[in-house]
């Protein structure tokens, strides 16, 4: 039977890039139920390798981060109008 | 006909490995060779577009059998037989996929840069949806005061 929650990390094919070996990471959570199944699949970071060094740069995701700040100044200012009602 | 032999004619179990089939195939939409596109080199610059991918589906199915159909005044048509039992069943689901580009990585021969893509369109839905909610509510606490 298949595992509820699952999240996987996977490290795409790796790409000449010139004298440069690139890695891409990914992750994945997938949510199984008897009758459904979701699959959120995101980038995460990119491995560079140079003359022998490895270099990992991480993906920021800038548009999700805005949503959840929108989002938390919200909240924030909401409890901040309630906390100076009292 | 048996009681089994009745089920069997239901058509749910058929779709519903029709309706598993599809549930795996959307869903094996998601997979890292979709997040990461193929490179596309131009004039010396390695271009690879990353992405959230996200996909679901699912599915649900009913059956039920009954006694044999009757007249508009509620009286059985025919004998009632086991053999004029009738049965029926469905299977219905959906499901869907979308992408949302991250970033672009670009190489050159200057190095490896990551640039990343911003979508105002959804950060000003968030921003319209979640100041919409708390504002009313702000309004009616000022006046309660």
């Amino acid at each position: 039977m298949e595992r509820l929650l699952k999240i996987e990390r996977t490290c795409g094919d790796t790409t000449i890039g010139g004298a440069r070996r690139i890695g891409l990471e990914s992750e994945s959570l997938v949510i199984s139920l008897p009758f459904a199944r979701v699959v959120w699949c995101r980038p995460t970071a990119v491995t560079v390798t140079a003359d022998g060094r490895v270099l990992r740069r991480l993906l920021v995701d800038v548009t999700r981060l805005a949503q959840v700040g929108v989002i938390v100044s919200g909240l924030a200012a909401l409890g901040a109008a309630r906390w100076l009602r009292r | 006909m048996t009681e089994r032999t009745v089920l069997d004619t239901m058509p749910a179990p058929m779709g519903l490995d029709r309706a598993r089939e599809i549930l795996d195939r959307i869903v094996s939409v998601a997979q890292t060779t979709a997040v990461w596109s193929v490179p596309v080199e131009k004039d010396g610059t390695m271009v690879i577009t990353a992405s959230e991918v996200m996909a679901g589906a699912g599915f649900g199915f009913g059956g039920g059998r009954g006694p044999a159909p009757s007249n508009r005044s509620g009286e059985p048509v025919g004998e009632t037989h086991p053999e004029t039992e009738s049965a029926g069943g469905g299977v219905g689901g959906g499901g869907g996929a979308s992408a949302r580009p991250v970033a672009v990585v670009l190489v050159d021969a200057h190095g490896v840069r990551v640039r990343p893509i911003v979508d105002v369109t959804k950060i000003a839905l968030a921003a319209l949806t979640a100041w919409g909610a708390m504002l009313p509510v702000l309004i009616r606490m000022r006046r309660g005061r």
